[in-house]
């Protein structure tokens, strides 16, 4: 029961409470990566890509004892096609914010940027956004660059079935943001 | 010409059958290693049958990832297409790529399974810090021990695949463009892995704990539309909905039961401490390609030698003589912020008797996007999570427990200081 898992535990509640009940789990894992890649907040995760974008069980892991905890509560809720959850804060959920007070008021403006920014995304637009920045990382880490066509083509070639035009147009709006680091000046 | 096969007894399956190729990849000196390194760690202390190695579930892995793969293209055919692009020669590509990945999805792992990995070093290079995972061992074993019998076979010659296609596949790489579908087949809620260890370790511990009905689960499985403009994803049809369940189940009640047994744990603190004294600079060669060899020279019969020489210090006297450490308090499965002040007021009262601490985490399973979709079979036909249709499955709460250990002969002084209302020894 050391620090970072109440710290954890505290983003947590405070990224369902931000989002006003409509965060789902899709929602929570990509905005633990944002925060994580775009933010530079030090979360002991470690992502890698599935097919639905960047994933680690361990930020699931955060939600289910934040959830045991009472901290937060899920919803199961119906939409086109399918089935999910939306979570709104439960009766601890003040109280595993307060455990972890001084690592949110540390990272209250990147926690509040990522919910701003992302929050009314679909899960599908997550997907997309999250995949096209890990692909990024990834490129940088290896020092590889692209210009956004090279980028936006590898996101297709992980996912097929999305649209080439809308990859390159969230790229190009990543970019604008600064949000890219392997991308090469045209 | 088709290739010769070769067919390997297995507990669980029967028979397992292996390629040509996939005969000469197993024969590779480091996969060989396997052999040596056992599944479980000193789980035979509590379970004396459990002396299996990751060799025998490699291949398990293997054959059950190709069951499931080919479960899915039976029934899932029209979406794979449409979504990916697989006609059938893509098929029988992948095919070939999930079994190899599934068969080397383990090679990195160090002497002794997950007990040996709290010891990896440190990516001082990448500042990260961070240690590296057993993952990343496999992937760097792959690319540098296994490119030349994976890439120059002649059976490659109707695939052409490199060392590398199989290592991104099992890291989650960009790289492995429209194959990262099939990952989920390797990691994931529902994996080939996660079955084959259920059911081997169970078999082999001699409990019934890791046993689900995973026939019905090979006729069920499918891949299942996205929504929202989601990915499609790994999920069963309604039918083998209490399959999945009673897969969830079997994970739970083999970690309480047996995984996180409460002196199983208390070996695999020895063997951490044991290994610190026995590796140089006590902790594992990382996984570079300079290093690679002096890491793959370590196995369970090395560091048993070292052991059985004296070398693992006292923690090593401690394995061979059966003197491990005892549980003598433990918190919650779920604590909370106001259970931390009880477990500090436990730790000042044991003191120095306080030898480990020993947590045990692990959550049975997580909803989201990991959750395993249920495709509904009404005319509508649609995609429901497992936990909406399952209280069972939503109900099982995670274990975050810590555990307080002491040694043996500290026992009876360490409970009655425990007894003691109040007091403080630390």
């Amino acid at each position: 029961m050391d620090d970072s898992v109440w710290n954890r535990l505290g983003l947590i509640c405070s990224l369902v409470e931000k989002s006003k009940g409509k965060a789902g789990r899709t929602a929570l894992m990509k905005f633990a990566y944002f925060l994580k890649e775009l933010k530079g907040v030090p979360l002991d995760y470690r992502f890698t890509l599935y097919t639905y974008g960047p994933f680690d069980s361990r930020v699931l892991d955060d939600l289910s004892y934040a959830e045991a905890l009472e901290a937060v509560v899920g919803t199961l809720v119906h939409f086109s096609g399918g089935y999910g959850y939306e979570y709104s804060l439960g009766t601890k959920g003040d109280q595993l914010k307060e455990r972890a007070r001084d690592f949110l008021a540390e990272y209250e403006q990147e926690i509040t940027a990522v919910v701003q920014e992302f929050g009314s995304k679909t899960a599908g637009e997550l997907e997309m956004i999250s995949t096209i920045v890990y692909i990024d990382r990834s490129a940088k880490e290896r020092e590889s660059f692209h210009s956004m066509d090279e980028l936006s083509k590898k996101v297709v070639g992980v996912k097929p079935y999305l649209d080439f035009e809308d990859v390159r147009e969230e790229t190009e709006n990543l970019h604008g943001r600064e949000y890219l680091q392997a991308v090469e000046a045209q | 010409m088709s290739q010769k096969t070769f067919e390997f007894r297995c507990p669980i399956y029967g028979f397992i059958t292996l390629s040509e190729w996939e005969r000469e990849i197993i024969s590779q000196p480091a996969f060989q290693r396997l052999r040596r390194i056992g599944q479980l760690a000193f789980t035979n202390y509590v379970y004396p049958g459990a002396m299996h190695t990751r060799f025998e579930h490699s291949l398990g892995v293997m054959h059950m990832a190709t069951m499931l793969y080919d479960g899915i293209v039976e029934r899932s055919r029209e979406l794979l297409r449409s979504t990916f692009g697989y006609n059938d020669e893509g098929l029988g590509r992948h095919r070939a790529l999930v079994r190899l990945a599934a068969l080397l999805h383990d090679v990195g792992h160090s002497p002794f399974s997950h007990a040996g990995e709290e010891i990896f070093p440190s990516k001082e290079d990448s500042g990260s810090g961070k240690p590296y995972s057993h993952e990343e061992y496999s992937a760097a074993v792959i690319r540098n021990r296994f490119a030349d019998v994976i890439g120059s076979h002649r059976a490659n010659n109707n695939y052409g695949f490199t060392a590398d296609d199989v290592a991104v596949l099992l890291e989650g790489s960009a790289d492995t463009e429209s194959a990262l579908f099939w990952r989920g087949l390797v990691t994931s809620q529902m994996d080939a892995d996660r079955m084959d260890y259920l059911l081997r370790d169970s078999h082999h511990a001699g409990v019934d704990y890791g046993r689900f009905d995973w026939r019905r689960l090979v006729q069920t499985i499918e891949a299942v539309p996205g929504v929202r403009g989601g990915s499609p994803a790994l999920g069963v049809s309604e039918g083998g909905l209490h399959a999945a369940e009673g897969l969830i189940l079997a994970r739970y009640f083999m970690f309480t039961q047996v995984y996180f047994h409460k002196t199983r744990v208390a070996y695999d603190h020895h063997l951490k401490e044991a290994l610190k004294e026995i590796l140089p600079g006590g902790c594992f060669p990382s996984p570079t390609e300079e290093r690679l060899d002096e890491y793959l020279d370590w196995d369970d019969w090395r560091v048993l030698g070292a052991v059985k020489n004296g070398g693992g210090g006292e923690h090593g006297r401690r394995i061979l003589d059966r003197d491990h450490y005892r549980e003598i308090w433990h918190t919650l499965e779920i604590p909370g912020p106001e259970d931390e002040e009880e477990l500090r007021e436990q730790r000042g009262k044991l003191g120095e008797l306080l030898a480990a601490e020993i947590p045990a985490k692990k959550s049975w399973y997580n909803t989201g996007s990991s959750d395993i979709p249920v495709f509904t079979e009404t005319l509508a036909r649609e995609r429901k999570p497992l936990s909406s249709f399952s209280s069972v499955v939503s109900s099982i709460k995670p274990i975050h427990q810590i555990r307080l250990y002491v040694k043996a002969e500290d026992r009876e002084k360490a409970n009655r200081r425990l007894r003691e209302r109040g007091s403080d020894n630390g």
